[in-house]
């Protein structure tokens, strides 16, 4: 029989969504930047919005507080775990 | 067809997506250890965890490509399959149905089958479930293929093997798992992917109603048109919506395929399950300010030749689904490019994966396990699911072939669809409220509607049978025919597993207890207060249905 695994210790889904979120958002923010101090955007329709920057920035922000409300382990795990200390007891 | 090309902050995006569902993989390995973490994601998942996969397991290729290409062909009439075409149903599945599927314990659909009536029926459905996921994950690898081919102009082959050994990697380390994870990480990408698309469309043309203003009146109602199908883009009535799609084709689908209910089967509990499809149906009522806003859009575009919109042709031929691919082009600076085609990528591999981790399911428990080995051992079977899922990503590659020669990505879905799931609706609707119907009626009434949906669609396709006998109309579109044919072939099964049940023995009353209504306890939710119950949850989605309906009317 497999030894169980320590379920406790597994990151919630969201700490991963916000991981994601706050990499690329962050990525596509910079690019935006860049390409404004190039001046560049003209070649797309509605490129003068420069869309990359501010919705970079709002991904990097929503990925940011999904880590930040989701760095410790799920609540599902977290009742196990209080489950476990009781029968401990 | 000239590709579009890439920026380093776009590959840059792509790169960060692959690195992160591989690396999901990697870490779920470690929690994935028995047969529960691999097939079931150890039923340890919130209603919200469970709900969001609910819904993303179905938001693959069909869903983005295939609807947005559907818009741009049909019109505002695509949007039924996200209202009527899958909310009741959904709703239905949380309140009557969860509680039979869950509180028996079943780790498939089909599980259900050989506990409510035989052996050979479970078998029977194991099997055309696992055709039908195989082919549905063929479809998908082709979108796949398509958005890749499209965008950076890598062959067709590569394309496919690329995103199919991806998937095939992470599915094969931790199962179930992994696909829920990589379901509700791809919900993300897709709403931060894409609806930057509807919203600089509805800006460049200057609000939702100047878009509905420039496109054909038959393209953007929902019901008024649909009294005479010459009104409407998609050349159906409004019998065929409400029977086929809102009736059949959705219930059979919402409550039946076990490539969405299984994410409901992996909640922690009844309460949790129930929630799963309930919390699913807003978010799904959501999805049409994606792909059909952004179908509109394309439409609206391309019949004003002065916007220098149009779609990709295939050698002469229209490629619908290349609708959303061209607004991505159109409107996405680099970076936001990789982002777009990261969303569609996420879309296509969460629901392969989808398909696979369903697949592997079904077939180790209910074909070999079933059939084949019935000594298996957990740690056998558990060895069994990782090697269904590189045959099943092998199968899916070559029918992705077959894919490839079907006019739209929708119209093949739906067609295959009807063949197995509209029955199959039939006789779980039966088998879960009727407790007089029998094995052999489920089982030979189900042949009888898989055999009529097969037999009309091959029909048609060779001329022998009129399009007009089906449909009940001199005019009708592909999707037309769809619609009426699931709905023949579950009345079918539906009479025909009626009068085999009268004549045939059934099950005695103490094998149904927990499986039928009329012979199964409450669900333990009694003492809950209302506001926490699954009904008040689908009461509030069905007012925001209806209202939806009545805007668009």
């Amino acid at each position: 029989m497999a030894k169980k695994p320590d379920y406790q210790r597994m990151k919630p889904i969201w700490y991963f969504v916000g991981l994601i979120l706050a990499a690329m958002g962050s990525v596509i923010n910079l690019t935006g930047i860049i390409d404004l101090i190039r001046g560049g955007g003209g070649d797309k329709v509605l490129g003068s919005l420069h869309a990359s920057i501010w919705w970079g920035e709002l991904m990097a922000i929503a990925g940011l507080l999904f880590i930040y409300f989701n760095r410790k382990a799920a609540p599902a795990n977290k009742s196990a775990a209080n489950a476990a200390k009781k029968k401990n007891a | 067809m000239p590709s579009i090309g890439l920026g380093f902050s776009d590959w840059v995006i792509i790169a960060l997506y692959f690195g992160f569902i591989l690396g999901i993989g990697f870490y779920l390995k470690r929690y994935t250890r028995s047969e529960d973490d691999f097939f079931l994601a150890g039923r340890r998942n919130s209603a919200w965890v469970a709900g969001l996969a609910f819904l993303s397991a179905n938001l693959g290729a069909l869903e983005l490509l295939g609807m947005t290409g559907n818009t741009f062909k049909y019109g505002m009439y695509v949007a039924h399959f996200y209202w009527i075409g899958a909310i009741p149903a959904m709703l239905f599945l949380g309140i009557y149905m969860m509680p039979f599927y869950y509180s028996s314990r079943i780790k498939s659909v089909p599980g259900y089958l050989k506990l409510r009536f035989d052996e050979k029926t479970r078998v029977l459905n194991g099997i055309s479930f696992g055709v039908m996921t195989l082919l549905v994950s063929g479809i998908n690898l082709y979108a796949m293929a398509l958005v890749l081919h499209t965008f950076v102009g890598w062959d067709w082959n590569v394309s496919m093997w690329a995103s199919a050994v991806t998937v095939a990697v992470y599915v094969t380390m931790s199962g179930l798992l992994s696909a829920i994870f990589t379901e509700i990480i791809q919900f993300f990408l897709i709403w931060f992917g894409l609806f930057l698309v509807s919203v600089l469309g509805i800006v460049e043309i200057g609000g939702l109603n100047e878009v509905m203003g420039r496109i054909p009146e038959a393209f953007s109602k929902l019901w008024s048109t649909s009294g005479d199908p010459s009104l409407n883009g998609m050349a159906v009535t409004w019998g065929g919506i409400v029977m086929g799609l809102g009736f059949v084709l959705s219930f059979g689908y919402w409550t039946t395929d076990f490539l969405v209910v299984q994410r409901a089967f992996s909640a922690k509990n009844l309460h949790a399950a129930r929630m799963t499809p309930i919390l699913a149906s807003f978010f799904k009522m959501a999805v049409p300010f994606l792909v059909i806003v952004a179908g509109l859009v394309a439409l609206a575009l391309s019949r004003d030749p002065s916007s220098g919109f149009q779609l990709m042709s295939d050698g002469g031929k229209v490629n619908y689904d290349s609708a959303l691919p061209m607004l991505i082009a159109r409107y996405f600076p680099p970076g936001l490019v990789g982002l777009g085609i990261t969303a569609l990528l996420a879309g296509f591999m969460a629901g392969q994966a989808g398909n696979i981790s369903a697949f592997n399911t079904v077939w180790t428990y209910d074909i070999y396990k079933s059939v084949i080995n019935r000594k298996a051992s957990p740690k056998h079977l558990l060895w069994m699911g990782r090697a269904a899922t590189i045959v099943g990503i092998g199968v899916s590659i070559l029918t992705a072939y077959w894919a490839k020669s079907m006019p739209t990505i929708m119209d093949t879905m739906q067609a295959i669809f009807s063949w197995v799931n509209a029955p199959l609706f039939a006789t779980m609707l039966l088998g879960m409220f009727v407790k007089w119907i029998t094995p052999n009626g489920a089982f030979w009434g189900l042949i009888a509607g898989m055999g009529s949906s097969i037999f009309m669609y091959l029909g048609v396709k060779f001329n022998f049978i009129s399009t007009r006998l089906i449909t009940l109309s001199g005019q009708s579109s592909d999707m037309a025919a769809n619609f009426w044919r699931a709905w023949w072939a579950w009345l079918i099964c539906f009479l025909a597993t009626i009068l085999i049940s009268l004549f045939t023995e059934k099950k005695p009353d103490k094998e149904l207890v927990g499986l039928v209504k009329g012979l199964t306890r409450g669900t333990g939710e009694e003492a809950v207060p209302w506001f926490k119950k699954p009904g008040f949850y689908a009461i509030l989605s069905l007012i925001v249905l209806v209202v939806l309906n009545i805007l668009f009317w």
